[in-house]
């Protein structure tokens, strides 16, 4: 769960019912039922601060509640990101124009930064990794690396248009690599989140 | 400048030199040179370079000052030779490549590289027909050279490229200015002189 403070005027109501309304799991009652158990629960707890809400989600079986708690995560993880270093590296790194190194670099496909602001909450939600925002670097190609240091050695991870891949470069012992994963850059996928494990 | 007749054979020892630039090439915080400083453009699988024997580095830096795009400032100068490059091709043919050099199933990396002679003049390249000298005011850059990728740049990500250039990077020497914000660049004394008759 991500930390800070969040009041009733501030939660975002409107993913409690997209999160109803995207459920197949719920009739039409049972929806208005759960939406306004979460409203009203919300309300009584007047000033919302995330230990609060992760109690009364997680002491809930709803399934609903999951869903909501996820997307209240992934809200939060949203606006962390935003005010994140790594933001502003991956949109400076979008506003490159082709030829940017004045050696016929292309500058990086809309896909390619999408990916990348995609793939940085992963990693956020991670709280292990340690990434600074100078080792997110654009490849004359078009694409986005960010390189993890950690005392193993790097994981230097290339983000495209559909593919992830990969490579370490840790001192001794086995390195792992990837030449292309396909991913939709919402999740790590297994290959990688057992090389991220390693650090 | 003296009129050279420059060499289409690119000696093993020449130094070569690639203009470097802040700060998507280089770490603004620990200075490290990016890996992506020596991979090539998409569609193309050549990296430009200036041959220091037929010019020198008040050259390489006016060069680096004048391309620079992009609100990318130069910063550095990087130097390059076929021996290094050769070193790096060794490397990428042996088990030392392979994710776990005692495994017989893993691939080993296989990119290979050469530095080759490739004079320009207002964004193409001249004929390597006919001779070129260093003081041949209609051409731009009979200096320049490519360093060429064997790799054909297909696929979405280019793991072992990449790879290959991560190793590269390491064996390569590059001089900046300690403060690289400061401007204008000096070269030091990293560079070798005992090339340079001009």
């Amino acid at each position: 769960m991500v930390e800070g403070t969040m009041t009733i005027e501030s939660f975002p109501m409107n993913f409690i019912a997209d999160s109803l309304n995207n459920s197949p799991i719920y009739s039409e009652d049972e929806k208005e039922q759960e939406m306004n158990k979460a409203v009203e629960d919300i309300i009584n707890s007047k000033g919302v601060n995330d230990q609060i809400l992760s109690n009364f989600l997680d002491n809930s079986n709803s399934s609903i509640y999951r869903l909501i708690l996820k997307e209240y995560e992934n809200a939060m993880l949203e606006n962390e990101l935003k005010k994140s270093n790594y933001y502003f590296q991956i949109q400076n790194i979008g506003r490159l124009k082709e030829n940017w190194d004045g050696y016929n670099a292309n500058a990086p496909l809309r896909s390619v930064v999408n990916n990348s602001l995609k793939f940085v909450i992963c990693l956020m939600e991670r709280q292990s990794i340690t990434l600074n925002e100078e080792d997110i670097t654009p490849t004359p190609y078009g694409n986005i690396v960010f390189d993890i240091y950690s005392r193993k050695g790097l994981i230097s991870i290339e983000i495209g248009s559909k593919q992830i891949g990969f490579f370490t470069d840790f001192a001794g012992g086995y390195n792992y690599s990837s030449d292309g994963i396909n991913t939709d850059f919402n999740t790590i996928p297994k290959e990688l989140n057992c090389v991220l494990d390693v650090l | 400048m003296s009129h050279i007749l420059i060499n289409k054979n690119i000696a093993n020892s020449e130094e070569c030199i690639r203009c470097i630039y802040f700060s998507l090439m280089i770490g603004s915080n620990n200075h490290k040179l990016k890996r992506e400083a020596f991979l090539p453009a998409k569609g193309h699988n050549d990296v430009s370079l200036l041959r220091l024997l037929y010019t020198d580095l008040s050259f390489c830096i006016t060069h680096g000052e004048n391309t620079k795009m992009n609100g990318q400032t130069f910063c550095a100068l990087a130097s390059i030779t076929s021996n290094i490059v050769n070193r790096n091709n060794e490397w990428a043919l042996s088990e030392e490549s392979k994710n776990n050099k005692n495994n017989n199933d893993d691939e080993i990396n296989g990119v290979q590289a050469k530095i080759q002679y490739a004079p320009m003049s207002k964004g193409e390249y001249v004929s390597k027909d006919i001779d070129i000298y260093t003081d041949d005011t209609t051409i731009d850059l009979p200096m320049h050279a490519d360093l060429v990728y064997n790799d054909n740049m297909d696929g979405d990500v280019k793991t072992k490229l990449r790879k290959y250039a991560n190793e590269l990077v390491k064996r390569v020497k590059y001089s900046m200015n300690e403060n690289i914000y400061n401007y204008p660049w000096l070269g030091n004394e990293d560079f070798s002189n005992n090339n340079n008759p001009i």
